[in-house]
Parts: structure tokens; C-alpha cells; sequence
């Protein structure tokens, strides 16, 4: 029986992994229909991404102040977790920095800051890159010495891909993002 | 059979001198190839203050997106019809002053600069064109121009106040047409007078919004937030502009702001 009730389940899930043209609901970031390419080098488009708790943040490898601390940030997130919860997250990386971050760099960032195996990060071109960060609210300006300033938003987002919340700042409290992940995990 | 070939040949020369005449009635492209130049940012990009931008020989619009234009646009592009538009892409103000989907009504002048329009909208209408929406330094070098000198924005305090008093002026609709008055030395436009402008990096300043939060916060908000400082705190007009810019979001639409496009030169 459990086993009956365990693959219905199973079959549910991946059915809704398929689903990529569902409505989406209008505010839903998965309408910007972009695509990218993760660390491995496949194309993905972002609409793949809908059918999982994502907690979604925009990086720069060779970022050496805050980029490794909203990593961190996230990463205390999902230790609040009960742990039988915390395999369900997943987080979706974006690069303001198509120039520098090839897939390559990507994979090197993630094996060196020890990643598992449900972070993906994404590249892809300039006018991709403006539009998420446009829709997240996210500020970046390119410096002259090739680095980025950049606001650090950490966004909890449904598997419709619509924000619920934004976690505004490095080391900022992080209870309302747990809690709202609990609720998305229940 | 010789009458059906004349019948054909008639109808593909009415097709062909429908076609040719729209492409004449639309006259010379309207846009100015601006030289390489400069702008001084008004947030520092580096450690030293009084660096300038330099910014490339781009193309620019002569004047700001109509009405007319924009409906031309939605036509062929019912995705940004005011029914069809998603609320990602634009609030529900959007072209607002628009009787209809396809109607401009009385309240929009045809030949005036389009508002109510987001950032999306924009982006795409000169996506459309072939083109793209200018960048902040990009708008900044072409409207730092006066009629007669370049870089006025930046020294030329008579300048300076005019645009200031227009800001403090109330946007009254229906907008008059472009192209009246506000030429400058580019032979641009309405780049002040009018409306104000969409850039492709509309959000590209580190400001939190509460002034007084930004220096305690901005080393946690932001990375590299360690360069970020007014350069010249003075030039009130340039403030204005990037206070207004970093307070939109993509989805924005806004009385009194529409948009005009760029290209990058060949």
C-alpha cells in the first residue's frame, strides 16, 4: 500500500516537472521565458525551474565580499529546516557576469564552495541577466575595475515561480524567509 | 488569359507602390549618430571623483516615442496590447490615457511621447525597431548638451535651472506634439521639456530608498558599496533624474514617462 501511495506520488511530481507550458500566473518570473546555461553547460530554460521551491539570488564569482556571504545566507536557511524537508529546496544561482562566468567558472565556484547537488548555476547573455534582475527588483552596475555592485536579494519563490519574499541584506534575519519555505514544504 | 496576367501585374504593382509609398511616408530615419564623448556619473564608479565615463559614437533617436508609433507597435505585437499585457511586464495603468487597445481617444495627442509605458514595453518596442533603449551614460552624454554647448548639464548653471524649472512644472495632458522646441546641440529633441525617459540600466543605483539607512546599511546591501558617493551634490537636476530612475521597477508605468531608443553604431 505505502508503496502504491509512494509511486502515484512519484508519478504526480514528475507529471508536474513536465507540465511547462501550464498557466503561469502573470506575476510569475518564469514569463520571462529567457534561457541559460547552468554549470554544466545544458541549456535551461527558466521555465524548467516551476514544479520546485526555489530560493533564487544573483551572483558574480569573482565577487569577494558578498557573493560568498548570501551563499552562506542561504545555505543557514536551509539548515532551519527539518532535514527531510531541506533535499526538497532547490537553488537557482544567476550570474550578473556573462563575460567572466562560463559554465566552466561556474562548476569550479560550486565544487569550491562545496555546492550540493540541487544548487544550479546559471549564465547567459547581458539583456538576460537586466531582465531578471529588473524583475527581482535587483540593482547592479557594472565598475569600472569589472566588478559588480549589486543589491543582495535572497527570494523565496513557489513552484509557480512567483516571489513570496525577499530577504533584503547580507546577514539579515532570516525567520520570515524559513518560515514562508515551511509553509511552501508542508 | 492576357487580361487575368494584366489583372496580376496591376495588383503587384498597387502592392508594390502601397509598400514603397508607406516606406517614403515614413521618411529618413529619424535618429542622430552621436560622436564618442564622456559622462560624469553622479554616483562615483571608482575612487577617483571627478572620473568621467567615456561613451562611443551610438546612435540616438531624434525625438521621444509617439503615441502613434507605439500604437503601430501594439498592432503588430498584441502581446502588449493594454488586455492581453501581463502584469510582469507592465502595471494596470498601462497606457492608460489609451481609450482602447487600439484607440488612442482624446486624452492622447498621436503625435506627443507615448507614457504610461514600463520598462518591458519599451525595451521591446525597440527590440522591434532593431534597436535597443539607450543607456543611462548614453542618454546622460546626449541630454548633458544645451543648444549650443556640449556637456552644459555639467558647468552651465543657466542650463542647469532651466531644466530644474521645467521639472517643477506639472504634466499636463494631452501632451503637445515633439519636435516643437528643446533642440540641442545634437539636433536632439525633447530630451528635457517633455517627458522623462526610460534607460536600458534604469536600475542600476545602490540607494535603499531611506537616506539616512544608506551608509550603515549599504556595506551589507550592496557589494562594492564602498565606491558609491555623489559626485557633484550640486547639480540638483542630475539628482532628480537618478533619484526618480532608482525609485521605478520594470513594471512601472508613469504619467509623465516614455522613452526613446539607441543603437549601437556600425
Amino acid at each position: 500500500m505505502k508503496h502504491i501511495v509512494l509511486s502515484i506520488l512519484l508519478v504526480m511530481c514528475s507529471a508536474s516537472g513536465f507540465a511547462k507550458d501550464a498557466n503561469l500566473p502573470e506575476e510569475s518570473l518564469y514569463n520571462l521565458g529567457s534561457t541559460w546555461k547552468n554549470q554544466s553547460g545544458e541549456d535551461v530554460a527558466l521555465v524548467s525551474l516551476q514544479g520546485e521551491v526555489q530560493i533564487i539570488a544573483m551572483i558574480f564569482t569573482s565577487c569577494q565580499y558578498a557573493c560568498p556571504m548570501i551563499i552562506a545566507d542561504i545555505k543557514k536557511i536551509i539548515e532551519e529546516l527539518p532535514k527531510k524537508k531541506q533535499r526538497q529546496i532547490h537553488v537557482s544561482l544567476f550570474s550578473f557576469d556573462p563575460e567572466k562566468d562560463t559554465p566552466k567558472t561556474l562548476d569550479k565556484f560550486s565544487k569550491k564552495s562545496s555546492l550540493g547537488e540541487n544548487w544550479q548555476l546559471y549564465t547567459s547573455h547581458d539583456d538576460n541577466v537586466r531582465e531578471i534582475a529588473a524583475v527581482l527588483g535587483v540593482k547592479y552596475k557594472k565598475m569600472t575595475n569589472g566588478m559588480f555592485s549589486h543589491s543582495n536579494i535572497i527570494n523565496i519563490v513557489n513552484v509557480k515561480g512567483v516571489v513570496l519574499h525577499q530577504q533584503n541584506g547580507i546577514n539579515a534575519d532570516s525567520s520570515e524567509s524559513v518560515k514562508i519555505l515551511k509553509e511552501l514544504l508542508r | 488569359m492576357l487580361h487575368q496576367l494584366a489583372t496580376k501585374v496591376f495588383r503587384i504593382l498597387i502592392i508594390f507602390l502601397f509598400v514603397s509609398g508607406g516606406a517614403l511616408a515614413k521618411g529618413p530615419p529619424d535618429t542622430v549618430v552621436l560622436p564618442d564623448g564622456e559622462y560624469r556619473p553622479l554616483l562615483k564608479v571608482s575612487e577617483d571623483p571627478s572620473k568621467r565615463i567615456p561613451v562611443q559614437a551610438f546612435e540616438l533617436d531624434v525625438y521621444p516615442v509617439t503615441n502613434l508609433e507605439f500604437l503601430q507597435f501594439v498592432k503588430n505585437h498584441p502581446k502588449w496590447k493594454k488586455s492581453n499585457v501581463l502584469s510582469l511586464f507592465a502595471g494596470s495603468e498601462y497606457l492608460q490615457l489609451w481609450e482602447g487597445d487600439k484607440k488612442l481617444g482624446s486624452k492622447s495627442n498621436p503625435k506627443a511621447p507615448v507614457v504610461f509605458v514600463s520598462w518591458f514595453a519599451a525595451k521591446a518596442y525597440c527590440q522591434a525597431q532593431g534597436k535597443t533603449l539607450p543607456t543611462e551614460a548614453q542618454w546622460e552624454y546626449a541630454a548633458s548638451a544645451s543648444e549650443k554647448k556640449k556637456y552644459a548639464a555639467y558647468d552651465d548653471g543657466a542650463f542647469q535651472r532651466q531644466i530644474l524649472n521645467w521639472y517643477g512644472e506639472p504634466t499636463k495632458h494631452p501632451l503637445p506634439d515633439i519636435g516643437q522646441k528643446n533642440k540641442n546641440l545634437f539636433g536632439i529633441y525633447d530630451l528635457h521639456g517633455l517627458v522623462w525617459e526610460w534607460v536600458l540600466d534604469f536600475n542600476n543605483a545602490m540607494v535603499t530608498g531611506e537616506s539616512r539607512g544608506d551608509r550603515a546599511l549599504e556595506k551589507n546591501l550592496f557589494c562594492g558599496s564602498g565606491a558609491s558617493g555623489s559626485v557633484d551634490p550640486g547639480d540638483y537636476a542630475t539628482f532628480m533624474r537618478y533619484a526618480f530612475r532608482s525609485s521605478l521597477k520594470a513594471n512601472y508605468v508613469v504619467s509623465n514617462l516614455g522613452f526613446r531608443c539607441a543603437k549601437e553604431k556600425k
